[in-house]
């Protein structure tokens, strides 16, 4: 990956730090270190979780999605050698989990399309939420504001860093390449939402 | 979906500025607030994942009757039901006491299996019947994971088969 063009300096540095280390994490759980392996696990899971939740799955469900999918991945590590191609397999088998858990009938206590139609009034959210904050109840409003599937993306971007945006795509059933562009357009109007929003101001 | 696949949009991306940035940083703390991965799920996955061997079918949670996780006393089994491709494996753990829970077992198709409870304190295996059946007594209540081996002779040979995610009895 040298000889990329810094564009970014924030985040390609943020970026490539961890991709750096996540390949190299890779390289050792294939040579069988457990040690690396957990260190995998806790560094994606909380993306896989994002990436099942927002397929509307309830908590256990989707705790039986990502059991699955990480123990699925044992079998295919040695196909695996980098972190982008890591982090898209492990979205792609994540979202046919979610559906396979949905299908078997494991879901029943489904909980709706994602947690904004769950708690669509950001007044009555409960203080357990950790949305008493003003900033982040005006973030929460203007997210709920954009349509659904700048919302998804939104979600699962915030999870990524930029050189994986293939996955994202997988995980979002959107065409690869789409998701530059869309990301754009969707940051764009929710930067928008927060400028009208007195309770906003930029950090 | 293999290793061959590149970051085909690595040099395509409009650019983020820092502002972008910032905002994404506060959306992914606000999911993470909102929709907090459970407590001690990465344990879990931990625990399911440290396996000898990577050479496994995987049982999934496919039915669950029973007292909700964590409901204490009563009579009732919880009943949990797994399947692969291969195997379709059924066990009914009822509480014997505040520490230990008895595992009733059942595997389909029958075939010589030895069937290993992962704990915390160590491992139980036993062999199912040629009904498929199997029974393990005084079980360790907490984290726990399914193991199907071959049964062989020396049982440090019989190979992994199939696993289950880690549940908690």
């Amino acid at each position: 990956m040298t000889g990329d063009p810094v564009v970014e300096p924030a985040s390609t540095d943020r970026g490539a730090e961890r991709r750096d280390r996540l390949a190299g994490l890779l390289q050792d759980a294939r040579e069988g270190r457990r040690e690396a392996m957990n260190l995998i696990v806790a560094d994606l899971t909380p993306l896989l979780w994002q990436a099942v939740r927002r397929q509307g799955l309830s908590r256990q469900a989707a705790e039986d999605a990502i059991q699955t999918t990480w123990l699925t991945l044992l079998r295919n590590l040695h196909s695996i050698s980098a972190p982008h191609a890591l982090i898209e397999w492990l979205l792609t088998t994540a979202r046919r989990e979610a559906w396979r858990v949905k299908a078997a009938g494991r879901d029943d206590e489904l909980m709706g399309q994602d947690v904004f139609e769950e708690m669509p009034d950001a007044d009555s959210l409960p203080e357990e939420l950790l949305l008493q904050d003003e900033r982040r109840r005006t973030l929460w409003n203007a997210v709920a504001r954009l349509s659904q599937p700048c919302r998804d993306l939104m979600r699962l971007v915030a999870f990524v860093h930029r050189p994986h945006y293939d996955a994202v795509a997988a995980s979002l059933g959107m065409p690869k390449g789409s998701i530059g562009p869309t990301r754009g357009r969707c940051l764009a109007k929710l930067r928008r939402l927060l400028a009208e929003d007195s309770g906003w101001m930029a950090p | 979906m293999d290793g061959a696949m590149r970051p085909s949009d690595e040099h395509e991306q409009p650019q983020l500025d820092a502002a972008d940035l910032s905002v994404l940083d506060e959306i992914k703390a606000m999911y993470s607030a909102v929709d907090p991965v459970p407590a001690t799920l990465v344990d879990r996955l931990q625990f399911a994942l440290d396996l000898e061997s990577y050479e496994i079918d995987v049982l999934r949670p496919y039915e669950e009757v029973g007292p909700a996780a964590g409901a204490r006393g009563g009579e009732e089994a919880r009943t949990i039901t797994f399947d692969s491709d291969d195997l379709t494996i059924m066990i009914s753990a009822s509480v014997q006491n505040a520490r230990t829970v008895r595992v009733d077992g059942w595997l389909a198709p029958p075939g010589d299996h030895l069937v290993e409870l992962r704990t915390s304190e160590g491992p139980i295996t036993v062999r199912a019947d040629d009904q498929g059946r199997f029974v393990m007594d005084a079980v360790p209540r907490g984290l726990a994971q399914i193991l199907v081996r071959q049964a062989l002779d020396d049982p440090r040979e019989a190979r992994i088969l199939a696993v289950t995610p880690s549940i908690v009895l």
